[in-house]
């Protein structure tokens, strides 16, 4: 039986997944190439976040219909071969989103520990998540939504030393690093696919663009805060050596602490971002059907790995440069990483079949 | 009673017409049956004989009503007319029912009644003559309010029905019976308003009930783990209430409640995860107090699940929380303890676990001095032995406390549970393993469901018209109550 969300669950989970990169990650983006005009750049982002959405809401329309009357066999190779993208572009974004948890965490609040540690406790969260529905995990995050909104006005309001004066003189290069730096923030704010994986699932189809128009809009708001509230305090060139600024504007204000606690709630919004994505790479390849733990788990055990071949590649391989670990676990890796989901995944199509 | 069971399949079930051959049958089913009796009559100048429970039945009353009016027929009954006369003679005096197998008879008999047989008459007369020993209506136990009624449910089904109606007067109060427990055959009765209950969760209540197979029905908490939508989830899906008025205020809410005979608990369905955090006293005082108070019992909450677990991850992973002076004078007072902080909060929540088990289960004055023993000795010695810091003390004593700000017994007892494992995320992982934790825990919030309604309504999903009364509480006149029954013409 397909799960349901409503509209406003729509709104609230399309919200998540853009603060999981907006509010966090983007700001430096646009301050590099805009640098005190950032903050237009903001705005411009949400205008072409807004125009992107209307025409991914055609494009998801027509992803509906698709789904409800695909081609049979590999007649239409386009079809499959859209499939096939969609497939690899949730997974990694999936990937994505957790090396972006765990570099958060990494570098910031847990600079002696271990990533693995952080990669385990997010794939069970997202195992969990998969195994329980989108119904019941859209439900969770409407729940928590107010805690996350909370924290981040928060954050916002509790910076002092605003220097105004950083901001000007306005437009000092002209439009064009203004523009530049808009392009990245207005691809996160498009998001073809997560409309795309979650508009199958909504209630009232028709209400969908509006949300997904409002969605940009309350996330591009945030980034604005965020992005004026970094250059006001750090400045321009601070702002840009950043990859955090949230956090460093919490530290330049000697609020670490509260930081932390609130980063806890942060958890959920890249959590929603990596959910999404998986969630819809399993749907595409038809498995959200599969009641066994099997395809999952498979799914958690890939992810894992994977963010472990692009440690093993990226940390280890530079710390312990030749030594005999270093080399081969990417390998043992990238083993697992292929074969177990593959086996699964096989697993789970054969049981469909046989069964009523 | 398999014994019983065993011997009726060797006869013929149905009740022969010769009271020789009826007596030797009751004699067989019965036989061994502690306070099984058998009383001979002469009624009409037929032969008869009277079978009970002793220890059931009221024999004063039997001999009373039913042996001395009967004993007074003195004129031959003919056969197509028992049935009449003997009603006739006993009518209004207590419940008649008529029996035609042995079954049905033997199942009578330990139900209280008592059962008549006459010669030449193929059925037998069954007399509702069961000896009600049962506790006084008293103060609802568990579930105490300063301002409100004071009366609370019985372990008698009839006593219950009748604090129901003293509140519904309304022939909308309907009911259905189930007999469940094939050894106990105990009776349950789900009651509700006919015209506002949620028919959806109606129906499954019915369905679920009767799909009930046990053999001996000794509490309501049997009945919601057989009828629960998720029952190995830790947080519960039903409520329960000793409190009439708490009853009513569900069925007017459109919601079912469930009677079992032998316990005073009744259990309401659906039940969402605020109703949790609702104590009757709520709609006995201002509205504006009761906002407080509901947002102390959700503080009270998230102190128990979150406190301990916040403690260990400062102190052990993320120091950088706390204020440098705090964070020495911590330092200063943990100085000598030997264990880590996880250690010594988990020690702590056991003994604290310890002690209150132990003053449940002790006499009143005695658990009052173990509890007194139990804080001096946690308090004061063990800080002075160095076994624990004072810091960890004050946080273990405000989460014990704060449990105990939650109405409902069980909620209190689940989140002291589940602030176990917080700790332990705590230990392993810090304030990030604490945050994953509480992500985790609403995300298995969101995945329950009581009886097909999200457990976390109506804020996820969210209902704009039952938000008043959730954390706040409306006045009466503006209060549109929490109606489940919104939900499906929705």
């Amino acid at each position: 039986m397909r799960e349901w969300i409503s509209n406003r669950q729509l709104l609230i989970v399309l919200i998540l997944v853009k603060l999981a990169t907006s509010t966090v990650y983007l700001e430096p983006v646009s301050s590099g190439y805009a640098k005190a005009d950032a903050w237009l750049s903001v705005i411009l982002s949400i205008a072409g976040g807004v125009a992107l959405t209307v025409f991914a809401y055609t494009g998801a329309k027509s992803w509906y219909v698709a789904q409800n009357d695909r081609p049979k066999g590999l007649k239409n190779l386009f079809y499959w071969l859209a499939v096939l993208a969609f497939a690899a572009y949730c997974y990694l974004q999936t990937v994505i989103a957790g090396r972006q948890f765990v570099d958060f965490w990494t570098t910031n609040l847990y600079i002696e520990y271990s990533p693995s540690m952080f990669l385990i406790a997010m794939s069970i969260l997202i195992f969990a998540a998969l195994w329980m529905g989108l119904a019941a995990a859209s439900r969770s995050m409407e729940f928590l939504f107010p805690f996350i909104l909370f924290s981040l006005l928060f954050a916002a309001f509790n910076a002092n030393g605003y220097h105004p004066e950083y901001l000007f003189p306005v437009l000092k290069d002209g439009w064009t690093p203004v523009t530049k730096g808009a392009i990245q923030p207005t691809a996160s704010f498009g998001q073809f696919t997560i409309l795309m994986v979650l508009y199958p699932f909504v209630f009232k189809k028709k209400e969908a663009l509006k949300d997904t128009i409002m969605a940009v809009l309350v996330s591009g708001s945030m980034l604005l805060m965020t992005t004026l509230a970094t250059l006001m305090v750090l400045g321009p060139e601070e702002s840009v050596r950043h990859l955090f600024p949230a956090y460093a504007l919490a530290r330049h204000n000697r609020l670490e602490g509260v930081f932390s606690v609130i980063a806890t709630f942060w958890i959920a919004t890249t959590f929603t971002k990596s959910y999404v994505h998986a969630f819809g790479l399993l749907f595409i390849l038809k498995l959200l059907s599969e009641k066994i733990p099997l395809v999952p788990a498979a799914f958690c055990i890939s992810l894992s790995t994977t963010l472990g071949v692009y440690y093993s590649y990226v940390i280890w391989s530079q710390i312990v440069f030749g030594s005999l670990i270093s080399n081969t676990f990417p390998v043992l890796f990238l083993a697992v990483q292929i074969l177990v989901p593959v086996v699964f995944v096989l697993l789970a199509r054969g049981k469909k079949e046989t069964c009523p | 009673m398999y014994k019983l069971r065993r011997n009726l399949k060797k006869s013929t079930d149905t009740i022969a017409s010769s009271i020789k051959e009826n007596f030797i049958a009751m004699q067989q089913a019965m036989a061994g049956t502690i306070g099984f009796q058998v009383k001979d009559l002469i009624i009409g100048k037929r032969k008869a004989f009277l079978c009970f429970d002793k220890d059931l039945a009221d024999k004063d009353r039997i001999i009373r009503d039913i042996v001395t009016r009967l004993m007074e027929i003195e004129q031959e009954i003919p056969l197509d007319n028992i049935r009449t006369i003997v009603m006739e003679k006993t009518i209004g005096i207590t419940p008649i029912q008529i029996a035609g197998t042995y079954s049905q008879v033997t199942r009578k008999i330990v139900d209280g009644w008592a059962v008549l047989f006459i010669d030449g008459y193929d059925q037998a007369i069954a007399f509702f003559e069961k000896s009600l020993k049962t506790r006084a209506i008293g103060k609802p136990f568990g579930e105490i309010v300063v301002r409100g009624p004071q009366d609370g449910f019985n372990e008698n089904l009839e006593d219950n029905m009748n604090l129901l109606k003293q509140r519904i007067k309304s022939h909308d109060l309907k009911g259905e019976d189930f007999t469940l427990g094939t050894v106990s055959n105990t009776k349950t009765r789900i009651v509700y308003m006919e015209s506002i209950v949620h028919k959806q969760v109606l129906s499954k209540v019915r369905e679920r009930i009767q799909k009930i197979s046990l053999d001996v029905l000794l509490e309501s908490n049997v009945v919601e783990e057989f009828i629960e939508d998720n029952r190995y989830s830790p947080f519960p899906t039903m409520e329960k209430t000793v409190r009439p008025d708490k009853a009513v205020l569900a069925l007017t809410e459109g919601r079912v409640a469930i009677f079992i005979q032998g316990t005073p608990t009744a259990l309401l369905a659906p039940a969402v995860f605020l109703n949790f955090f609702q104590a009757m006293e709520d709609y006995y005082i201002r509205s504006f107090m009761t906002f407080f108070l509901r947002l102390i019992r959700i503080l009270a909450f998230m102190i128990n699940l979150l406190l301990p677990a916040i403690y260990v991850a400062s102190v052990t992973h993320n120091q950088n929380i706390l204020p440098l002076g705090l964070l020495l004078s911590m330092a200063a007072g943990k100085e000598g303890v030997p264990y880590p902080s996880w250690f010594e909060s988990l020690l702590m929540m056991t003994i604290f676990e310890i002690l209150r088990e132990a003053g449940l289960r002790f006499p009143q004055p005695i658990g009052q001095a173990v509890s007194i023993v139990g804080a001096l000795v946690i308090g004061e010695s063990a800080v002075n032995a160095g076994l624990i810091s004072p810091a960890m003390v004050i946080v273990i004593s405000l989460t014990a406390i704060a449990s105990f700000a939650l109405p409902t017994y069980e909620m209190g007892t689940l989140v002291r549970m589940l602030g176990f494992a917080f700790v332990f995320l705590a230990a392993l992982m810090g304030i990030l393993g604490v945050g994953i934790g509480f992500v985790a825990l609403f995300l298995h919030l969101g995945s329950l469901t009581s009886f097909g309604i999200p457990y976390l309504t109506p804020l996820a999903p969210f209902k704009r018209s039952r938000l008043r009364d959730t954390f706040l509480r409306f006045p009466w006149p503006n209060l549109k109550r929490n109606v489940f029954v919104k939900g499906q013409k929705q």
